[in-house]
């Protein structure tokens, strides 16, 4: 089940305060019921990487022979290791020992390697990992989340594309708070996707009725800019709002103190907007 | 202190008049009017523009009297019952102790449509029932077509003729009593619906009504229609009776749109027309906004077989068609 159903590419280099279309992201995941089907997906998306002249980077907590096992299916892995368009990093490196990940660090820690894939020649990095480990735990979750929130924004003006394994065990709600993080595929289909945007905004794409809305409520408060920011919320990609969105985040607003504003508001938005008391929310801006 | 007809009266105060004339028709404002401002009460007018001038020129302080240029105010009937309530609201916050309004309902005689503003005039009666308002619909008695005219005994406790004074509607109906018009079958519906569907969830109501209506209306309408055929599905999964059933029917510029289901529909007189008892919490609200909409038209149908939302978007029929006396909703 390889969260792939677009043209491979590598992620676009998007302009800042602008969000890119979902359907060009390169931030997919791979939904496994086992480990030979993670190592398939990781397989495909490596060869693209490779042939689209990306260096491709495997996140292993085994090093790199004993992932050779995973990376069986990529073939010539000698070759490719030898020449650096493959590389294996360290778990430990980029999302540290052990307990809750430290998001700002895994974005520095995959944004140098991607630098030096760039340095080295290559158009850009793939990364792939399995997380599931990484989110057992629940106290993990609300970290990983914000890293992969994180990595999106760096992703979308930056040359790293990734692909990240989750393991069905991990049971269907956290699947589905993690899978609206990652682009919509064959093996992803949550009614909406949550990104990062290159202003730092939080990009919605999708549909957002009473169902959608209460999964955004849970996934929204990992989401939390720094103390004292505002957090942006991007509409540009949404296919169907209603009242819920806006009063959850006009609610959200509210209880938590974070200044909530909205930009690329659809008419239609606006016009609920309008009807709707939502003290607490601002809009940036509108768009015809 | 209330003053006038409203004296020692709690809450809103309804009573409506018919007259033939623009004298008649002056006979009836001028007097409600003046008393109002003599009384240092606000009074606010919603009359059209050469209502308002024939008003203005014979008012000694016309300055006193709040008229309101928004042509929007009666766009729609859950509108106008917020944007008076919200009118209100500044009033009495502002020590008001009457607020008196007047203004025009639209129907088919002063070139309105009247369908919808049946069940505005009778939900003002408990609608606006935490304020001290007292208003005075005034209905021009040569062009008020007789469906109309029988909402309006119907729906006012009091009527009123110039020179004839103030009698009681015996006619008078409660507002969980009332029984709104006849909406008339769309002429769409006479040929087999272009897609039907059974139990659809929201979601998939909503893609194919808005894959029906693409190219036949414009974006801002589809918008309103996809809402709207998304809220009804879900109201009724969860406060109706399955099966659900979703008719749509397409002309080259038009659609309609009919949810079903088995059960007996909202309990709520008002329903759709103020927000629901729970407030802007969410609950309820999805109707409230539909009726809010100016590009689709929503009816309630209660049936023997259960319960409809009508939902129609593009031109409407001749309105002669929408209008087509009383009973209870046969279409």
């Amino acid at each position: 089940m390889c969260g792939r159903a677009y043209p491979r590419q590598v992620a676009p280099f998007g302009g800042a305060g602008s969000v890119s279309r979902p359907g060009l992201r390169g931030h997919t995941w791979c939904l496994h019921s086992d480990v030979a089907e993670y190592r398939r997906c990781l397989a495909e998306f490596f060869a693209e990487g490779v042939e689209d002249g990306l260096r491709v980077a495997y996140v292993s907590s085994d090093g790199a022979e004993a992932s050779r096992a995973d990376l069986a299916g990529l073939g010539e892995l000698d070759r490719l290791l030898a020449g650096g368009a493959l590389q294996v990093l360290s778990t430990r490196d980029i999302y540290g020992a052990a307990g809750p990940v430290d998001p700002e660090r895994v974005v520095t820690c995959l944004a140098a390697a991607t630098e030096q894939a760039v340095a080295h020649g290559f158009r850009g990095l793939a990364v792939s990992g399995d997380a599931t480990e990484l989110v057992r735990a629940s106290a993990h979750r609300d970290a990983f989340a914000r890293s992969e929130f994180l990595l999106d924004c760096y992703m979308a003006t930056h040359p790293l594309s990734a692909l990240c394994g989750y393991g069905l065990e991990l049971g269907k709600d956290t699947v589905a708070e993690f899978a609206v993080l990652h682009a919509p595929g064959p093996s992803n289909e949550a009614p909406f996707q949550v990104f990062g945007c290159a202003d730092g905004a939080i990009g919605l794409a999708g549909e957002f009725d009473q169902i959608g809305v209460a999964a955004l409520g849970r996934v929204l408060p990992r989401l939390r800019p720094a103390d004292g920011e505002v957090l942006v919320v991007d509409l540009a990609g949404v296919e169907h709002v209603d009242h819920r969105l806006l009063l959850m985040l006009d609610d959200y607003a509210r209880s938590s103190g974070v200044p909530v504003s909205l930009q690329s508001v659809s008419p239609f938005a606006a016009r609920l907007m309008e009807l709707l008391p939502l003290p607490s929310l601002q809009r940036a801006e509108f768009e015809a | 202190m209330r003053t006038g007809a409203a004296h020692g009266c709690i809450g809103h105060v309804h009573e409506a008049g018919f007259y033939s004339s623009d004298a008649e028709f002056l006979a009836l404002i001028v007097p409600f009017v003046t008393d109002g401002t003599a009384a240092g009460e606000p009074v606010i007018i919603g009359y059209d523009d050469r209502k308002c001038e024939l008003l203005r020129a014979r008012l000694r302080r016309p300055d006193l009297v709040r008229f309101i240029a928004d042509t929007s105010l009666y766009a729609t009937p859950a509108g106008a019952i917020e944007a008076y309530r919200e009118q209100f609201h500044w009033c009495v916050a502002a020590g008001a102790e009457q607020i008196r309004i007047a203004g025009d309902v639209p129907h088919e005689g002063n070139g309105g449509r009247f369908a919808g503003w049946d069940r505005y005039e009778s939900a003002v009666n408990i609608a606006w029932q935490g304020y001290p308002v007292y208003s005075r619909c005034l209905y021009d008695a040569t062009t008020v077509a007789d469906p109309v005219r029988d909402v309006v005994e119907r729906t006012h406790r009091r009527l009123l003729t110039a020179g004839s004074g103030a009698t009681v509607s015996r006619r008078y109906q409660e507002v969980p009593d009332f029984e709104p018009l006849q909406r008339a079958v769309d002429p769409l519906e006479a040929a087999p619906p272009t897609v039907e569907l059974i139990n659809p969830s929201p979601r998939k109501a909503r893609h194919r009504v808005a894959e029906a209506a693409r190219g036949r209306v414009n974006a801002a309408t589809l918008d309103e229609l996809r809402f709207a055929a998304s809220e009804a599905v879900l109201n009724a999964h969860l406060h109706g009776r399955r099966p659900v059933t979703v008719k749509v029917w397409t002309g080259p510029d038009r659609i309609v749109l009919r949810v079903h289901d088995t059960g007996p529909g909202p309990a709520d007189p008002l329903i759709g027309l103020v927000p629901a008892p729970g407030g802007l919490a969410g609950r309820g609200l999805g109707l409230w906004l539909v009726h809010q909409f100016t590009n689709i038209d929503i009816d309630l149908l209660a049936t023997a077989d259960g319960f409809t939302i009508r939902l129609r978007a593009g031109p409407l029929p001749a309105s002669s068609e929408n209008v087509a006396g009383t009973g209870t909703p046969h279409a």
